[in-house]
């Protein structure tokens, strides 16, 4: 793992000048995130494993275009970027392969950092895939605002950074999903448990 | 009622991104507005909801090996940057082969170029200059042959006319030779047979050889200025209220040549040399027989243009079409390169 971003800046490095195993280094220092917004863009853990895959393969041939910098923030936009462009090619082609449902029908849980009891990991994977599906309701700017800043607990300058638009648009994003989310929660909230309805009376 | 600027700074406030007077004004807000107030606490429990959800752990790892990264490596010519250059090159090769044929085409279909406008000036010109030699011809030669000679020359010259209207390459560079020997012709012609001594036509013929050897220097430009420039003192010089049309010629030369081509400006030598050559002989011929003999130095120049007309425009002519079409096929060739290639490429990427 990379400990500080002296060590982070050495890895570049060497990977730059070819050294497969230190930018190995890197993939493991970042796959988690990676794939964690991979999989919160997508919506399954088969998409979300292919677009991580190909996200680092990317970052690998075009290691020579990192010009310093927040090399999270490098890697997390190629991450969004690929999603992105995998999302546009699934609205040009709407026709899914038998593959690719078979995949949405074999999709579990994805897995979690910490495993609870089987009844509050039903009821928390009963929340999990209601905000899941709220979130997949909106449209793709704003679910990668909000995925990079709710879930990943990025600033709002590296979101800048890593979708490569202004402060402004960000925040404008960011708070008409979480509007739309809201709406989308409080209409499933009977569903939820009495803990996690949203209340509207003070 | 909230707008959209009002949930914004809402969002904004519960992410901690207020600078300190926006979050002053917003914080008096909310302890007045009640709506706002609720907006702000579903709001937070909404992000309190999302930020929950579990931070995933990747599947498996996804180091890459050697053989992902050595594969997929394309050739050059499969590349998005060889479609950029051929694109790029097929569109000026075009452009630059439309334009060599356009500029062929007009220069065989209109006089309306500088360079064509310039050859029927010229040849305009020139209609009054033999006009005159060939009434001088009869009014002062006493043989009646050479009235006859004259008329021809007269008859030939309306002929002409017309051409110049059409003004082909050809007249262009019969025109050359034509303006700077015409003048100095009409003088020998004048001269000779004002004094009807061959020796004063020698004399005057000796002179016209300095004045052709003095227009040879290096610089075809300032050359063509000077020579005209004599040239109308020359026509000046003769004094005859029908020597206007000598004049002008010589003056409309002068105002012609600095936007002259290099290609005529660089034949001109030649044809400075060649009418040096026919004036010596002019001369010789002056020299051996008096009155009678001169008529004919108003016709040498018919003997300088088909000398001068094959070496000066003719195979220019046909470099500029063939540029031009090898221009255009190699641009069509670039261009469906950079099609094909992209469409492999996108091909591949669908795939």
């Amino acid at each position: 793992m990379v400990s500080n971003p002296q060590d982070e800046q050495k890895l570049i490095r060497q990977a730059l000048k070819g050294n497969l195993d230190a930018f190995n280094a890197l993939v493991l220092a970042y796959q988690d995130s990676a794939y964690s917004i991979a999989y919160r863009i997508m919506g399954d853990s088969e998409s979300a494993a292919d677009a991580t895959q190909d996200s680092f393969i990317t970052a690998y041939r075009r290691l020579n275009t990192y010009r310093g910098g927040n090399f999270r923030a490098w890697v997390l936009r190629i991450v969004t970027n690929t999603c992105y462009d995998e999302l546009r090619r699934r609205k040009r082609r709407p026709a899914a392969s038998l593959d690719e449902m078979g995949a949405d029908m074999d999709d579990g849980a994805p897995v979690p950092d910490d495993s609870p009891s089987p009844e509050q990991a039903a009821q928390q994977n009963e929340l999990n895939q209601a905000i899941q599906d709220c979130i997949d309701g909106l449209s793709e700017s704003q679910r990668m605002v909000m995925v990079l800043s709710d879930i990943e607990g990025l600033s709002y300058q590296e979101i800048v950074d890593i979708l490569g638009t202004n402060l402004g648009t960000v925040k404008s994003r960011l708070s008409r999903a979480r509007v739309t989310v809201r709406d989308c929660l409080q209409a499933v909230q009977e569903l939820l448990p009495s803990i996690y309805r949203l209340d509207n009376n003070e | 009622m909230l707008n959209e600027h009002d949930y914004e700074l809402l969002s904004a406030y519960i992410d901690g991104e207020l600078n300190d007077s926006e979050r002053a004004a917003l914080e008096t807000r909310l302890q007045s507005e009640v709506d706002l107030r609720r907006e702000l606490a579903t709001l937070r429990q909404t992000v309190t909801l999302v930020s929950q959800l579990p931070k995933l752990k990747a599947p498996r790892d996804f180091t890459l090996d050697k053989s992902i990264t050595k594969s997929r490596t394309l050739p050059f010519p499969m590349t998005a940057a060889f479609s950029a250059i051929s694109a790029a090159a097929a569109f000026l090769l075009i452009i630059f082969g439309g334009y060599l044929l356009t500029i062929s085409t007009n220069a065989n279909t209109s006089a309306s170029s500088p360079i064509l406008a310039y050859d029927a000036e010229l040849q305009v010109a020139q209609a009054p200059m033999d006009t005159q030699n060939a009434q001088d011809g009869v009014s002062q030669a006493p043989a009646p042959q050479i009235g006859r000679e004259s008329t021809d020359e007269i008859q030939n010259q309306d002929v002409l006319e017309p051409e110049t209207a059409q003004a082909t390459e050809a007249s262009l560079a019969d025109s050359i030779p034509y303006a700077i020997a015409l003048p100095t012709m009409t003088q020998n012609a004048q001269t000779g047979l004002a004094d009807g001594q061959g020796g004063a036509a020698a004399d005057q013929a000796v002179e016209t050889t300095d004045f052709f050897a003095a227009t040879a220097p290096p610089s075809p430009g300032e050359d063509l200025a000077s020579s005209a420039i004599t040239m109308q003192e020359s026509a000046d010089s003769s004094a005859t209220e029908h020597d206007e049309g000598a004049a002008n010629s010589a003056a409309d030369l002068t105002q012609a040549i600095p936007p002259q081509p290099a290609a005529t400006t660089t034949s001109m030598p030649t044809m400075v040399a060649q009418a040096e050559e026919a004036t010596v002989q002019r001369a010789m011929a002056a020299t051996a027989s008096p009155a009678p003999a001169m008529p004919p130095t108003a016709s040498p120049a018919p003997t300088i243009i088909p000398t001068a007309v094959p070496q000066s425009k003719a195979a220019p002519t046909i470099d500029i079409n063939l540029i031009g079409l090898v221009s255009i096929i190699v641009g069509i060739i670039f261009l469906i390169a950079a099609l094909a290639t992209t469409l492999i490429r996108r091909r591949r990427k669908m795939a």
